[in-house]
């Protein structure tokens, strides 16, 4: 595959990513199912962010990015932050009755903790990279994910009221992918380029 | 993944034999992805299996449309399956791929021909044979007003359907070759009718049922009040006739298939469907009987289940009730599930199906996929 050099491409990247962030999450209801924060954790974490990394991972190669270790941290960061207080969030609704209030506010919170956390395995993978991510990416995904998950839990959590049923959280995680798909595929786009390789390989 | 073509040990598993106590589920693909997902078939069963569920009723025939490959419909409308299901498995059998799958699993695999007499407006069929069209009294295919179908037919959109004319001997020979090719072709368990295996009571007024009845009435014509009792019986016998004669061609082909229906309970079923499966039953042209009873009040489904056709039928064969486990419109909790199934076990009835996937162990439900499976694990022991 030939690869495009970042530094010509404005918004191919951040599409491309936005679009395979979701694809990945949709693939991974093909393993297991969207759930409460107790019913997901080591396995599902691995599987779901393994297989979101993986595409994630294609995007960075077409760009000319070697990423050998993406496909891994995102699969330790999801399958890590499963087995501790933080639970595999992207993959998860808050419990029934949750106040659209609550949402927001537990949103934020847990998107600023996995997107941190998530930002932190991402920014290491990249350390012997041949494109580097500057440690602000931390700080980058955290909020990136604080908007994601408000934006998701509110949604799915109007949803649920209206319909009472719960593939309003499915929909409302769907919107939480897709805002930080984007988002992050703009701004990772734009931090890459700095390090990125001038020309295709 | 997703449905594939089934492996050859898949494919050598003995069929599971028939439960004491009846755990299904409907597989449908209206309002519901399980049937055209890449993955969603495999997952769904795996789940089943995992919580001791032991029989299925796949969808066969809706919309006008079957969901396998049909010869008998292919030869009238040119498509041998529904055409999205086509696009979205090519070169896949699903049946056949769902009988294998369900048997390697140790489920019991019963297609259901959900439609059975119904048809939508618009679909090729009726472009093809308008003539076999039933009619009302002013000579309109009428499409059937919700008030005399379920909520769920409503939400289906169901409400908004024709009906073939089962007094027509094509229609009849279609039907019954559509039924036997599925029984002949695959190695199912069984096969199942619904409530959609009769007639609107408003509907037999097209000539062909006209002459018929006026030929075994000394030339009178059928009386114009559609709830007429001698003209609802003659009606309601003509259809029996023709169960009587189907059932008997697929015992002809493998005696040992199960003839399941699921019916509305028997007094809703005769005066507006024309269904007398009490004497479906009596007859013994039924192995299996599946009431619908979608009702979410205990007392009444409790009085549903005290009806004397239930009753009688329990002498003869085993007796399952339908549950609702959810539709869009009306989703179920897990405390009303639970409660349902409390009341039918007590009643010592031979098991629950439960319509339909999405909403019993899907998403369409108030509670998590993770919530409802709990349910079924206390409620399902490895048993049965």
């Amino acid at each position: 595959m030939v690869s495009i050099p970042l530094k010509s491409s404005r918004f191919g990247f951040a599409v491309g990513w936005a679009m395979v962030t979701v694809i990945g999450f949709a693939i991974s209801w093909a393993m297991f199912a969207v759930g409460e924060r107790s019913d997901l954790g080591l396995w599902q974490g691995l599987l779901g962010g393994g297989t979101v990394g993986l595409l994630q991972s294609l995007v960075l190669m077409r760009y000319g990015i070697r990423s050998p270790g993406w496909v891994l941290a995102t699969a330790l960061a999801w399958g890590l932050a499963g087995v501790s207080a933080m639970g595999v969030v992207g993959w998860f609704a808050p419990v029934a009755g949750t106040s659209l209030l609550t949402r927001v506010l537990y949103g934020a919170w847990e998107g600023l903790r996995i997107g941190a956390w998530l930002g932190f395995w991402q920014w290491l993978s990249l350390r012997s990279a041949n494109a580097k991510l500057p440690t602000s990416w931390m700080f980058w995904s955290a909020g990136i994910w604080m908007i994601g998950l408000m934006a998701g839990w509110f949604i799915g959590g109007e949803l649920r009221l209206l319909t009472n049923l719960f593939v309003s959280e499915v929909v409302g995680l769907v919107v939480a992918w897709m805002i930080v798909g984007a988002i992050a595929g703009l701004i990772l786009g734009r931090l890459l380029r700095i390090t990125a390789p001038s020309s295709a390989d | 993944m997703g449905w594939g073509v089934p492996s050859l040990a898949q494919a050598e598993s003995p069929a599971p034999a028939n439960p004491t106590e009846i755990r299904g589920v409907w597989l449908t693909n209206v309002g519901s992805g399980v049937l055209f997902a890449p993955w969603g078939v495999r997952r769904a069963l795996d789940t089943l299996a995992a919580l001791h569920f032991n029989t299925l009723y796949p969808v066969a025939w809706n919309g006008g449309h079957t969901f396998y490959p049909s010869a008998t419909v292919k030869r009238l409308t040119g498509h041998s399956q529904a055409p999205i299901f086509s696009a979205l498995h090519p070169g896949t059998d699903m049946l056949r791929a769902l009988v294998s799958m369900g048997h390697h699993r140790q489920l019991r695999v019963l297609p259901w021909f959900e439609y059975g007499f119904m048809v939508p407006p618009g679909s090729e069929l009726v472009r093809v044979h308008p003539d076999w069209l039933s009619l009302d009294r002013e000579g309109s295919p009428g499409r059937i007003s919700g008030k005399v179908q379920s909520e769920a037919a409503a939400e289906a959109g169901t409400e908004q359907n024709f009906w073939l004319n089962p007094f027509h001997p094509e229609v009849q020979n279609f039907i019954l070759q559509m039924v036997v090719e599925v029984v002949t072709d695959y190695d199912v368990d069984g096969i199942q009718l619904d409530d959609h295996f009769g007639l609107p009571i408003a509907l037999g007024y097209d000539p062909i049922t006209v002459q018929q009845y006026q030929d075994a009435h000394q030339g009178q014509s059928p009386p114009t009040d559609p709830a007429n009792p001698e003209w609802v019986r003659w009606r309601a016998d003509q259809i029996s006739l023709f169960m009587g004669k189907l059932a008997g061609a697929v015992k002809a082909v493998k005696p040992n298939c199960v003839i399941s229906i699921s019916p509305n309970p028997q007094d809703f079923a005769y005066s507006r469907y024309l269904q007398d499966w009490q004497t479906w039953v009596a007859q013994g042209w039924v192995d299996e009987l599946v009431v619908q009873v979608y009702r979410q009040d205990i007392d009444q489904l409790q009085v549903e289940l005290d009806r004397p056709a239930i009753q009688a039928a329990r002498q003869r064969i085993p007796v399952a009730i339908g549950l609702l486990s959810g539709i869009v419109s009306k989703p179920v909790t897990i405390a009303q599930l639970e409660a349902q199934v409390d009341v039918v076990r007590q009643n010592g009835l031979n098991g629950i199906a439960f319509f339909y996937w999405e909403s019993l162990l899907g998403y369409l439900a108030p509670e998590s996929p993770y919530q409802r499976r709990r349910l079924f694990q206390t409620l399902y022991p490895p048993s049965g």
